[in-house]
């Protein structure tokens, strides 16, 4: 919720807190019977006294109990503040009564009186509270949404990598004269690659092995541009129908062709092993210096994270190292399965 | 004179393709390819060219940084996949930006620009751009413009002195051409010469009347000198 809102209901609480305090001692007929200075005094005591109240059940018991769906504590906690609130303007009386005095003709129905009206204080701050936290999970709930929609639109933009495509069109285009089998071959695996981009950008999850299907094809594209000067061991152990978020893996495998050494003497190295609830990925490039692998500009990695953050909140483990002569990236991740 | 050029391209496809290009162009002269930047400036310390064709997105050595490499800028054809990559090189005067994929007239017009640059024009004087591609059409240099022009469309062709009139189904397109530069890029077995200054289509001829061949509205003339030559063509 915007500060400038909270703030001013706060301060209708208060001014509203005020206002019925002074109509409560204009009824009484306090201030023709006791002064200006003494009912101003009072005015002000139980001012302060009915805010504390408020907001023990505000700042306190909402947050520490209610929030946390701890029922039970929180009732029993307002209760016990309520027990002990309409004691605190009377401390002398309880003195007395502590030490054996009597109550100074403090009476019970009083002290009930007092009670109830300190359950409604406390109530109102206790609600409103609530009513504050509901509206701002709202919110957050709609940033979420929001974030979750941006990182679909955002892979679908890095998917759609252009500089990728046009350079396969270029390939095609070479190809069409020399080796036309080869140049519909081409198009025909650049559009199994596209199909599957805008098919499945969208989805929260797709299956694992469409997933793979569409990174073979990816691969065969690169080996192509590459002079088939590329050699990739596969490693895969799948369980059937384990779902992930769609194209979470490819941009480390982009990564890996655009800046590491993939050719016959250096293969890539990909993994996908799946247990009951979980999936291990991992790739691993050779890299002609330790700087070539960037984290930079193309790769994305911060993005990468934030998808994994959004879809995979506190279910991952991303491992990242950048050796000598070789970038390794190990990705555990605890699946769904459909 | 030749202009001399090499290729920079870490795609053999795309470097392939682009080589197949410069072969159409009879003032280009391919001296090498090279697969990274790298090579390509060990190469040009010992020999300097005129035209790089310069992809510029490159593993590990990119084309920006080949251009800062180089003590002598030479003229530079960028070629690149995508504009983002490409806009690194305005501050190097580049001379044009080829996306790919690029069509050969794209091409052409990428190689008019870097002819007509000072330092190139006098090794490219009394050359006009021609290319042809895959016997459907060829691309021609007319005044400014390079044409594109259907085989299928040419009627005949004139000759004014260092011109030629290229007459189609729906225009004329002048260009500094000779007959005998010409016949290259057309297929022999349709484009016959007729007469020093004509140059027919046979397919397109409706009916030869005493030495005289009509097509359309205009009587060619069969010259002696080709009398022969043409009589057999159109008997085979």
């Amino acid at each position: 919720m915007k500060k400038t809102i909270l703030y001013s209901l706060h301060g209708f609480v208060w001014f509203c807190d005020l206002g019925i305090i002074f109509l409560v001692t204009l009824a009484g007929n306090l201030w023709a019977t006791k002064g200006v200075l003494v009912s101003t005094a009072m005015l002000l005591g139980i001012f302060v006294w009915s805010l504390a109240l408020f907001y023990s059940g505000y700042s306190f018991i909402t947050p520490k109990f209610f929030s946390k769906n701890r029922f039970g504590a929180g009732v029993l906690t307002s209760i016990g503040v309520c027990l002990i609130f309409p004691l605190l303007p009377h401390m002398e009386k309880v003195i007395s009564a502590i030490s054996g005095k009597g109550w100074m003709g403090y009476s019970l129905s009083g002290y009930v009186q007092v009670f109830f009206l300190s359950l409604f204080i406390c109530g109102a701050g206790i609600l409103l509270r609530a009513f504050v936290n509901w509206i701002a999970n709202q919110q957050k709930k709609k940033e979420l949404e929001n974030e979750k929609l941006q990182s679909k639109l955002m892979v679908l933009i890095n998917q759609n990598n252009p500089h990728f495509i046009f350079n396969v069109l270029n390939n095609i285009d070479s190809l069409i004269t020399s080796k036309p089998a080869k140049a519909s071959e081409t198009i025909n695996k650049l559009s199994g690659l596209l199909r599957y981009v805008y098919s499945n950008s969208e989805k929260d999850r797709v299956s694992l092995t469409s997933e793979i299907e569409y990174i073979e094809n990816y691969i065969e594209l690169q080996s192509l541009r590459l002079d088939s000067n590329v050699k990739v061991e596969f490693d895969k152990n799948l369980q059937e129908n384990i779902q992930v978020v769609p194209m979470l893996f490819l941009p480390f495998i982009e990564n890996a062709f655009k800046h590491g050494l993939v050719d016959n003497e250096h293969p890539l190295k990909l993994k996908f092993l799946t247990g009951k609830r979980e999936l291990i990925f991992e790739c691993i490039n050779n890299t002609a210096s330790v700087n070539s692998n960037k984290t930079d500009s193309g790769f994305g990695l911060s993005n990468i994270i934030k998808r994994l953050d959004l879809m995979y909140p506190s279910k991952y483990n991303l491992n990242i190292d950048n050796k000598e002569n070789a970038y390794s990236v190990s990705l555990s991740l605890q699946v769904d399965e459909n | 004179m030749k202009i001399k050029c090499i290729i920079i391209e870490d795609e053999k496809l795309a470097a392939e393709k682009l080589a197949g290009f410069i072969e159409k162009i009879s003032v280009l002269d391919l001296v090498s390819t090279f697969k990274d930047g790298i090579s390509g400036i060990n190469f040009l310390k010992s020999n300097p060219v005129d035209l790089i064709f310069l992809d510029i997105e490159m593993k590990d050595f990119n084309g920006i940084q080949f251009l800062k490499t180089l003590q002598v800028i030479p003229a530079v054809i960028i070629t690149s996949a995508y504009e983002k990559y490409a806009i690194a090189g305005y501050e190097f005067s580049v001379v044009d930006y080829l996306f790919k994929p690029y069509t050969l007239e794209r091409f052409l017009q990428s190689v008019d620009k870097a002819i007509n640059l000072k330092e190139l024009k006098e090794k490219a004087k009394n050359y006009e751009l021609i290319a042809s591609q895959s016997n459907e059409y060829i691309f021609i240099k007319s005044e400014n413009r390079i044409e594109k022009i259907e085989l299928d469309d040419i009627l005949f062709i004139e000759g004014m002195k260092d011109y030629l009139r290229i007459h189609t189904k729906s225009k004329k397109i002048m260009t500094l051409q000779s007959f005998n530069g010409i016949l290259q890029y057309l297929p022999g077995n349709n484009f016959v010469r007729v007469h020093n200054s004509y140059l027919v289509s046979l397919n397109k001829i409706e009916n030869i009347e005493r030495n005289r061949i009509k097509i359309g509205e205009t009587l060619i003339p069969i010259s002696d000198k080709y009398k022969d030559s043409f009589y057999n063509s159109i008997k085979s």
